[in-house]
């Protein structure tokens, strides 16, 4: 029997439902429990199914964007006497500060040019359009339109013109989403300078994050530059995030440089840290002239002769510079075919990965 | 209109009716999905439920379990929320409301449906947050959740009133047969 409603009066059709909910209910937890315990993987299923639809949500987007763009310029209407003494008062400071820019960028042209510095070749971007936001209040997410087919990895750094804006924690093939710096689990390890003071950048739902774990809080004044501190090679060193300044509490927070509240395009970095040479095992070779446990080991023996690198063996410089292909090093030098390129003064190095090196791929600089 | 002496005009009614369902939902997922930065000025209504308890509240027979199953996994795949945790509330809070929707005889007050699903929404946040507090995830404070339950209560009517208005969805039983 049926009701107005339509909905089944039935014992039976009742037990069924409520067996039904039970079972969808249990698959639901447990999904919840298996992304609490395998981010990663649960993040990978759920980035194809953004990956499916994201060309329904470019389009969709657009229209909407037109939308937001029209309030937002009608706000500036508003806003346009204040907005242009702002203006002025800002191209003011900027004239000191392009003074001070130009005298730095020639020491520093001076300096380079003293030293024959060679940059590491290992940093690119790509830049990206931001097609979506999380639209919720538990995180804070947003949605791009490059993904792993544009060279973007997971955990890379994200900024807009001005400044860090967060960190990519999910990739498909053709979208990513930013984990943004405000978000509640966010956490970055920074450096504020001028005085070299470590902390850690916590986002908390609000505009301007935390700086937990601050060395010395006396030291740091509102002003200073916070700065990534590249501390777990995950980001690259020295990218500007904001500046610091007091909380209602007092407590050190960060303006961020990044305007989150208007990101239309990001750029994604591609960066590859270059290899730390952390303990002397990993420059020379399991079975190389220098080790006297391999069973070719002595001073005639070349090096690598031992067969395939043992586990604790670092990767080389590239496919191109493996330790067979090369001629036999004097004794005591085997280490230097080991040496990542950034290392080696002069040494012309193949790219580490396809996509890593600068100008590897369409959109990227390095 | 009764469920036993349904025709095939009822049975084509609900078939679109449920594809409203799915389509709306689906539009309103897109809005949400809008890129307006995280920190707006205000915070973004969950239009994804008001659609939900609308459909729930109102053409019950029109909102099958599996497919609410499909479209708040869906929703939690696209956000980026707590994965499971607001498929499950959003999934326990539409039965609630289609509970009510059989026990209350219509025609139903329309405060008392708009109170009851703004209700449900608070709890259902209330659920998430206490799902991820208990797995040591980093819940935001309750007090940052409060706006964002505040503009989906203050938005269910004004959807409610799109979809019954502009779509001509959703009349009660009575006005429908009069």
């Amino acid at each position: 029997m049926a009701r107005d409603d339509g909905i089944a009066e039935g014992g039976a059709a009742r037990a069924l439902r409520r067996i039904l909910l039970l079972v969808l209910c249990l698959f639901l937890l447990a999904v919840f429990a298996f992304w609490r315990l395998d981010n990663p993987r649960v993040d990978r299923i759920r980035m194809s199914v953004v990956d499916g639809l994201e060309p329904v949500i470019e389009r969709v987007g657009g229209p909407l964007d037109f939308l937001s763009a029209m309030v937002a310029d009608f706000e500036n209407f508003v806003r346009v006497y204040e907005q242009n003494e702002a203006l002025r008062l800002e191209i003011q400071r900027l004239r000191a500060w392009r003074e001070s820019a130009l005298a730095l960028e020639q020491e520093n042209a001076r300096l380079r040019a003293l030293n024959n510095v060679r940059l590491s070749p290992s940093l690119g971007f790509v830049t990206g359009e931001v097609i979506g936001d999380s639209g919720g209040p538990f995180l804070a997410t947003g949605l791009i339109n490059v993904g792993r087919r544009d060279g973007v990895m997971d955990g890379a750094a994200v900024m807009d013109g001005a400044g860090l804006a967060g960190r990519v924690v999910g990739l498909g093939r053709r979208a990513a989403r930013i984990l943004y710096l405000t978000d509640y689990s966010s956490r970055i390890p920074v450096l504020i300078r001028p005085s070299g003071r470590r902390a850690i950048l916590s986002g908390d739902g609000g505009p301007a994050p935390r700086l937990d774990f601050l060395e010395d809080p006396d030291e740091v004044r509102p002003g200073d530059r916070v700065v990534t501190s590249g501390d777990g090679e995950v980001f690259p060193p020295e990218l500007s995030i904001g500046l610091v300044i007091a909380g209602p509490d007092g407590s050190p927070r960060t303006r961020l440089a990044a305007d989150l509240e208007r990101l239309e395009f990001v750029r994604v970095l591609r960066y590859r840290p270059d290899t730390s040479i952390d303990q002397p095992g990993g420059l020379i070779h399991r079975g190389g002239p220098l080790d006297g446990t391999g069973p070719e080991s002595g001073p005639d023996a070349a090096p690598g002769g031992g067969g395939a690198p043992g586990p604790d063996a670092r990767p080389g410089p590239g496919p191109d510079a493996r330790p067979e292909a090369r001629p036999a090093p004097p004794p005591g030098a085997a280490a230097i075919p080991f040496l990542t390129p950034s290392l080696t003064p002069g040494f012309s190095a193949p790219a580490t990965a396809p996509g890593a090196g600068a100008g590897a791929a369409p959109g990227t600089r390095p | 209109m009764s469920g036993g002496a349904a025709g095939p005009g009822a049975a084509f009614r609900r078939a679109a009716e449920v594809l409203v369902l799915l389509l709306g939902a689906l539009a309103a997922l897109m809005a949400q999905l809008a890129p307006l930065g995280p920190l707006p000025d205000a915070p973004m209504p969950d239009l994804f439920w008001c659609v939900l308890s609308f459909f729930a509240l109102r053409r019950p027979e029109a909102t099958p379990m599996l497919l609410v199953f499909a479209l708040t996994l869906t929703r939690d795949a696209l956000l980026g929320g707590p994965l499971g945790a607001g498929a499950l509330s959003l999934l326990l809070g539409t039965e609630v409301l289609r509970l009510r929707a059989r026990a209350t005889p219509a025609p139903r007050s329309l405060l008392g449906d708009w109170a009851a699903a703004a209700l449900v929404y608070a709890a259902a946040v209330g659920l998430q947050w206490l799902m991820m507090a208990l797995t040591f995830a980093q819940p935001p404070s309750p007090m940052a959740l409060a706006p964002h339950v505040a503009t989906t209560a203050l938005a269910i009517p004004f959807v409610a009133g799109f979809l019954r208005y502009v779509l001509r969805l959703g009349a009660s039983p009575r006005e429908s047969e009069a």
